[in-house]
């Protein structure tokens, strides 16, 4: 089943992916899998639709999203929602920000 | 005795006079509002959710604001505007002309001023009916918990990972609420933190700063390399005095008064510009405020912040393959200009603004998506030298990687200190900005 998702950037991480600021998508889980996660989904990010090679400033370890990046799934913060676990629902819209500092 | 010596002797003579009185009996044992402030607060007393109710608690309160910079400078202006009792501001800085377009308490004359003195006579001019404390310098352990003690509320108006975290560990250890804020580029974000609810006392499940934030970021970009917009930080800076004079007057009016936002992501470029976060409850993990804590009154002044932000260096040492804007500028003088190529490597927005006149523009994106053009490969691969340049070596030293990584031997310099050190040490016609 392909789950169809609108996922954004903000905070900078937008010059990672183009510019872009707000992709639509499509999931194919993989033949393992019934379903996609966040997991799932920062891989993809990262294999097919990151255009900057920096990949250290948006993961760490391979595929853990780094410190400083806050993920919303439908506008609250992933730990509610059971962070990479969370399995992605059609429609969702999940935002990558990049924590700001500046004063 | 001159004219002006002798005013002044009758001014320190009349301030003397006045400290030793008491206080008008008005304000001290009725709490009630004096007949200037009626006049002066009387529209925002109009105003339900504060009243006069709310007035007096403003008046009695002190609020203590970190950083008096873009976030600190609106929010200090609105706050005093308000009639807050007490102003604690806290920066080490002194005032510059590029902090002029969005510190909006500095003018000309200001430059080279402590910014606490600067922002002081500002507020004063405006409201001298409040009390203003000056704090100059800059906010360690050693000092924080004394400094923040006794105020109602703290702004985070700071521009460091470092301060952010002394800060929210301070205040959820004093049982203060901390409004922090930030901002970037065409961005900014707002936390309340250690209070979910205006009118409650205590900080109940709401998280600290560690709370939300338990790692420090590994990447963090300030503004004086990326860059902010004046309106958009100020924005931010007058949601933070909004966000203190409601957690102030809220006790006067409390079944007025609901849930705090929690965060609020402000993104000027959007078309939905506000958006309101669900943030995560206190952590019971958390190292301030979890059913463990090891960040307690006791221990904050041996924890050790300048260790636990440490910024990864997410650019490669400095290599052999560097070249001084000294002999850049030798280069240009004694080269022919067929032996070489000079490449920018900043952005289009950064190279619009100048550039050295015989440079060729290829930014930084461009190498690491791997766009160069054929014509561009073949280029770099030439038998002419490259002289890689940006605003300070970074981004350059960053593409010479590059380079050698992906076009294999080519002769590729970068140089050190970018077009920064080439205003500064060969061509003080050229911009800094
Ligand atoms: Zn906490």
């Amino acid at each position: 089943m392909t789950v169809p998702l609108t996922v954004e950037f903000s905070g900078g991480l937008e010059i990672l992916f183009g510019g872009e600021r707000t992709l639509n998508i499509t999931l194919r889980p993989s033949d393992k899998q019934a379903s996609s996660t966040i997991a799932d989904l920062v891989k993809y990010l990262c294999d097919e639709r990151m255009t900057d090679k920096r990949k250290e400033l948006f993961v760490i370890e391979e595929y853990h999203v780094r410190p400083g990046i806050l993920v919303l799934i439908n506008d609250a913060d992933w730990e509610l929602e059971g962070e990479e676990e969370y399995v992605i629902q059609s429609g969702d819209q999940i935002l990558f920000a990049s924590t700001l500092h500046g004063g | 005795m001159s004219r002006r010596a002798e005013i002044e002797r009758q001014i320190v003579k009349l301030e003397r006079e006045l400290s030793s009185l008491p206080p008008d009996q008005d304000h001290a044992v009725n709490a009630e509002l004096s007949l200037t402030e009626y006049t002066r607060y009387g529209r925002q007393m109009l105003v339900r959710e504060l009243g006069k109710r709310g007035q007096i608690l403003l008046r009695k309160s002190s609020v203590l604001v970190v950083g008096a910079g873009g976030l600190g400078c609106p929010a200090l202006l609105y706050l005093s505007g308000a009639g807050i009792g007490k102003l604690g501001i806290v920066d080490h800085d002194v005032v510059s002309l590029s902090n002029l377009p969005r510190q909006t308490l500095y003018s000309v004359s200001a430059i080279g001023m402590l910014k606490v003195d600067a922002a002081i006579s500002e507020l004063r001019r405006r409201n001298s009916e409040i009390e203003y404390v000056a704090y100059p310098f800059a906010l360690t352990s050693d000092e924080a918990l004394r400094v923040v003690d006794g105020y109602d509320v703290v702004l985070d108006c700071t521009d460091t990972p470092m301060s952010r975290y002394l800060l929210g560990d301070v205040t959820r250890i004093l049982n203060i609420p901390l409004i922090s804020a930030s901002a970037l580029r065409t961005e900014a974000q707002l936390l309340v933190l250690n209070r979910s609810q205006y009118a409650s006392t205590g900080p109940g499940d709401a998280p600290c700063y560690r709370c939300v934030f338990p790692t420090p970021p590994s990447h963090v970009d300030a503004c004086s390399d990326a860059g902010i917009l004046g309106p958009v930080v100020g924005t931010a800076g007058l949601l933070q005095a909004l966000e203190a004079i409601k957690i102030i007057a809220a006790a006067a009016h409390p079944e007025l008064y609901g849930a705090t936002p929690g965060m609020l992501l402000f993104n000027s470029m959007s078309d939905r510009p506000f958006r309101t976060i669900r943030t995560r409850r206190r952590q019971s993990s958390c190292k301030t405020c979890g059913d463990n804590p090891s960040i307690t009154k006791r221990t904050f002044n041996e924890y050790n912040y300048t260790e636990f932000c440490h910024i990864s260096e997410t650019y490669p040492v400095v290599t052999s393959d560097t070249i001084t804007v000294s002999e850049l500028e030798s280069v240009f003088k004694n080269a022919e200009s067929d032996q070489y190529y000079l490449i920018d490597v900043r952005d289009s927005t950064q190279f619009e603004i100048c550039s050295l006149a015989n440079s060729i523009h290829i930014p930084l994106h461009i190498f690491l998506s791997e766009k160069l053009t054929g014509e561009q490969i073949a280029m770099l691969k030439d038998e002419r030298m490259n002289y890689i340049i940006c605003r300070y070596g970074n981004d350059s030293r960053t593409a010479v990687k590059w380079i050698t990584e992906n076009l294999g031997a080519t002769q590729t310099y970068n140089v050190t200190g970018g077009l920064a050190a080439w205003s500064r040490k060969i061509d003080p016609e050229f911009p800094e900005y």
